[in-house]
């Protein structure tokens, strides 16, 4: 029963995938497994990696001449390879953009012109074409065992070993900078006499330990300690990210008035540059 | 020489064939043999019933393919922790190399080895071959051309636009063939291009060896010169590291390689039959696929096809060797030539002056090495017998390499020629010479040698290096051709010492490859160095850049140094502010004061907006020589860091705002429409307005 069903689907696929409606069912599997939910998905990547060349040779050779062996494994994946990249132009110049839908409807359509060639081959010929069927050796398959088995136990030492060998840690830091809108300014803010500006800092925390700090505001040319903005101070725990708001008055508000908003470590680590804001007096017209 | 190759009847070609003098060994080691072409039947793999098949000779390179990658991995591992000076890791590296190379490379050059093993040890050098850069900067593009390449196929996945502009390395739009390969594989599979990369390159690195042992095995007839070949390829300059970036170098030399084994299959298939017309037909695929991929390897391909067809001619018009269709070469030969030319022209004119500069300043520097000094153009300042001075490259200065390998490095340049010079006596010996593709691979192989003098200029190196990827094909096969009789030694007393020595100078070959071809920097992980791409990397970098993109958007135009550049264009997708010699937009960076009105002016009319700086500019000096771009000034002449103040200019300056800062980078934001710089700028107009005045007026004099 087995024998006869699998004879049944070579007769019309062909040995080899190789008869129009066996090319046409390569490309449907290689289809079926990319519309697979995200993630599964990449279970196609031996057939993306093999069905365009496959179509490709049986077409170009013909099913009889088609090379096997090593040398026809290494032509068909060289060839899956390079053939996107026509089939990418193929899409460029049917002015349609290079997306996932317009990839699937090219491995299509290639595969659909190559089982017409295969069927006008066929035709000429007076008959099914085929290659003759793939066999495997038993003898040939015990001393594969050894390479094949090697091959896939170096292949787990080298994914393994690169996630459990001990590497360096990457070196730790601490981001501090603009937020929310005044990420955007890009000029000096006007702002009304006697407005007190909330200006929002983030600090990211990207060290291994817990870190603390003071945000402090510095406004130019004031030297009056009370005419600072108020410090605000913070701790953030490793890979902690906390928006800071820091205010205060701008009394000598001119046509550039600059305030620093500097990131103090209370533990004396390294300090960074203070960021920088520039505001005018929103009644000054000629800045 | 040759007699009677010309008379002899043609024997029957098909794509299977070996050389008869295989079942008869001791009449090709004595000479007695000529090679003649037998047909074997297309079968299933062949299964060798030898004794060398069996026990421990035939376990022993599979054990060293899983403990040598254990090694590998380790001596990896060691290398991040290593400080500055420590050279352990090396030795483990090369301990876990041999353990895998050199019972696989003695397995690959033995023709009583089974089929199976042959192939599975093919696939498994050119895998291993990948996973030394793997493990140096796993799951990360780490080189320059790596990241721009890598951020094109993201924008392609992205927006489905082919040919857009990359202003990090201007040329790579014109040849987008790699990045649609793996945006269609991202397509269907759903993978990450980062994941997509690893895989190609494991992909191509195995069939890359198939492909050489496929085209040895063309050209020369033997399974086992086939593999020899393979191994003698997989140890060859850039193999290892160069061609193990995701870039279209890579992707291109590998379909190069079988687009001149497809040549060579052409040429042996029946002259009358389909098979011939199908070969034909898969390397005008492939020119048509290469033209699209990479500039220069597209070049190389019609150089091998011509080489082709020129051995064709010369040897039909000779009449040694009738089997070749000269016609038909030629005509592979123009469709291919057409096509380079016609995308050359239409769709990347930009590639001349690209590829120009490398050439004219390898050209220059070789003639003034070797002339004196004539052909360089003299710079202010500078003598001629300083710049021969300059110019002239030292090999291995400054090298933070073991000795052992750069002893290699200069040995390897003297083995070399050796492995040929066997090569072809062999070659001469066997009458393989009078086949015409034999001769046009030994003719590409010897370019291999021609380009030897490049590698005293600091350009010309560059060169070197690129076209050997290419050449080391010839030398390949004809390595291949000629050890291959080595096995054949009927007494095992000389067969042993003779393929241990051989194994013995294959891996010296490889050791000094390693060593000419890859700094340590690029090759091993390990402490931070300033301005080295791969270790000036930092995840610091990596988030400011994520930050900037995900806060002011793509496009944005910027300039920062060189890692800067990197990290900005393609996580950031900024567009960098390219400086020249007209503009000094480096000034932003590098100078130790403000930038003066002309700077400010070039600003605003490329649209700068930011400057990215890395405070650590003040600390080191950049490992590759130049801080931002190779035309900067003293670029690859500096002595000592910037000063302090390149760093701390924009501390006071009232239109710069900083918008981030983390312990080494500042992010600041011009703003070139505040009050100070329009009043600096409205000078700069009215100046270039008087020139203009000015020529305007001279032109109008000069005319009447």
């Amino acid at each position: 029963m087995r024998e006869r069903l699998v004879g049944a689907v070579r007769s019309v696929v062909g040995n080899r995938f190789d008869r129009p409606a066996g090319v046409i069912a390569a490309a449907a599997v290689l289809l079926f497994l990319a519309e697979l939910p995200m993630g599964l998905r990449a279970i196609a990547l031996p057939a993306a990696l093999f069905v365009p060349g496959h179509i490709l040779v049986t077409t170009l050779f013909g099913p009889l001449r088609a090379p096997v062996g090593l040398t026809g494994v290494g032509l068909r994946v060289i060839l899956s390879m390079a053939a996107y990249p026509l089939l990418a132009l193929g899409i460029f110049i049917v002015d349609r953009l290079y997306t996932r839908t317009a990839v699937l409807i090219a491995v299509l359509a290639f595969a659909v012109i190559a089982a017409l060639v295969g069927m006008a081959r066929e035709y000429a010929a007076g008959g099914p074409v085929t290659g003759p069927p793939i066999e495997l050796d038993r003898a040939w398959m015990a001393q594969a065992r050894l390479p094949i088995v090697s091959l896939v136990l170096a292949f787990l030492v080298v994914a393994v070993g690169v996630e459990v060998a001990p590497r360096r840690p990457p070196v730790e830091f601490v981001q501090f900078h603009l937020s929310g809108r005044w990420a955007l300014v890009d000029s000096a803010v006007p702002v009304e006499r006697g407005f007190e500006p909330v200006v929002e800092t983030e600090i990211v925390n990207r060290s291994r330990s817990t870190r603390r700090f003071e945000v402090a505001a510095y406004v130019d040319g004031v030297e009056d300690p009370s005419d600072r903005w108020v410090p605000v101070r913070v701790e953030l725990l490793p890979g902690e990210e906390l928006v800071v708001p820091v205010t205060g008055p701008l009394d000598s508000l001119a046509c550039r008035t600059e305030v620093e908003i500097a990131l103090r470590d209370l533990d004396g680590f390294d300090e960074h540059d203070p960021l920088t804001v520039f505001f005018r007096a929103a009644d000054r017209t000629d800045c | 020489m040759g007699t009677g190759v010309a008379d002899r009847p043609r024997a029957p070609v098909t794509t299977m064939f070996r050389l008869r003098a295989e079942q008869d060994p001791q009449a090709l080691f004595d000479g007695a043999w000529r090679p003649e072409l037998e047909m074997v039947e297309p079968a299933g793999p062949e299964v060798t019933d030898h004794r060398s098949n069996h026990g421990i000779r035939r376990l022993l390179p599979f054990l060293g393919m899983i403990f040598g990658s254990a090694i590998v991995v380790l001596s990896y591992s060691m290398a991040d922790y290593a400080v500055p000076g420590q050279k352990e890791h090396f030795a483990v590296f090369w301990v876990g190399t041999a353990m895998f190379l050199v019972p696989a490379g003695w397995r690959l050059l033995s023709h009583r080895t089974a089929a199976i093993d042959r192939y599975v040890l093919i696939v498994g050098v050119g895998m291993f071959t990948y996973v030394p850069k793997f493990l140096a900067f796993p799951y990360r593009p780490a080189y320059f051309d790596e990241v721009g390449h890598w951020i094109q196929v993201e924008r392609l996945t992205d927006d489905g636009l082919l040919f857009v502009k990359n202003n990090q390395i201007v040329v790579i739009s014109d040849y987008p063939a790699m990045h649609m390969f793996a945006a269609a594989v991202r397509h269907l599979t759903g993978i990450s291009t980062i994941v997509v990369a690893i895989i190609m390159l494991v992909v191509l690195h195995a069939v890359a060896l198939v492909g050489i042992y496929v085209l040895a095995k063309t050209v020369t007839g033997s399974e086992h010169a086939g593999s020899t070949a393979a191994f003698m390829y997989s140890i060859g300059p850039g193999f290892w590291f160069f061609s193990s970036q995701f870039s279209y170098e890579s992707y291109g030399i590998v379909i190069l390689i079988w687009g001149t084994a497809a040549m060579a299959k052409m040429l042996v298939s029946d002259p009358v039959g389909w098979t011939r017309t199908a070969w034909m037909l898969v390397v005008v695929f492939i020119v048509a696929v290469l033209v699209a991929t990479h500039h220069l390897t597209s070049y190389m391909f019609v150089i091998v096809i011509g080489a082709y067809a020129g051995a064709a001619l010369i040897f039909r018009l000779l009449r040694r060797d009738t089997t070749l269709t000269v016609g038909e070469s030629f005509f592979v030969f123009g469709i291919a030539a057409l096509m380079t030319l016609g995308w050359l022209i239409e769709q990347a004119p930009g590639t001349q002056s690209y590829v120009a500069p490398f050439i004219s300043g390898g050209a220059g520097d070789v003639v003034a090495i070797f002339g004196g000094g004539a052909g360089l153009e003299e710079p202010e300042g500078l003598l001629a017998e300083d710049l021969e001075v300059e110019e002239a490259r030292e090999l291995f200065a400054g090298s933070t390499l073991p000795l052992y390998e750069i002893i290699m490095g200069f040995v390897s340049i003297l083995i070399l020629p050796m492995l040929a010079l066997f090569s072809g006596i062999v070659q001469l010996k066997r009458a393989l010479l009078d086949r015409a593709i034999v001769f046009a691979m030994t003719l590409f192989a010897a370019a291999y040698f021609l380009v030897y003098p490049l590698m005293l200029s600091v350009e010309g190196a560059e060169i070197a290096r690129r076209t050997w990827s290419f050449t080391s094909i010839g030398l390949a096969v004809m390595v291949g051709s000629g050890f291959q009789v080595l096995s054949h030694m009927p007494q095992w007393w000389k067969r042993a010492p003779a393929m241990g020595f051989t194994m013995l100078l294959f891996m010296c070959v490889l050791m000094g490859n390693l060593a000419t071809g890859i700094n340590e920097v690029y090759r091993f992980p390990g402490v931070y160095v300033y301005g080295s791409d791969t270790r000036s990397t930092t995840l610091e970098i990596q988030d400011a850049a994520r930050w900037f993109q995900a806060t002011q958007g793509p496009n944005q135009r910027l300039i920062g140094d060189r890692t800067i550049q990197m990290w900005f264009n393609s996580l950031g997708k900024g567009i960098l502010g390219v400086p020249d010699g007209g503009n000094r937009l480096w000034d932003f960076v590098i100078a130790e004061e403000e930038p003066d009105a002309q700077v400010l002016h070039a600003a605003r009319q490329v649209g700068l907006r930011w400057v990215i700086i890395d405070e650590r500019q003040a600390e080191f000096k950049p490992f590759i020589g130049f801080y931002l771009d190779q035309n900067e000034p003293l670029a690859t002449e500096r002595v000592k860091p910037l000063a302090e103040s390149s760093v701390s200019k924009y501390d006071d300056i009232p239109w710069v705002i900083r918008v981030y800062a983390s312990e080494h980078i500042s992010i600041y934001r011009l703003d070139l429409s505040s009050i100070e710089i329009r009043e600096v700028l409205a000078t700069v107009d009215a100046d270039n307005a008087r020139r203009s005045d000015a020529a305007r007026a001279g032109l109008v004099e000069e005319a009447e």
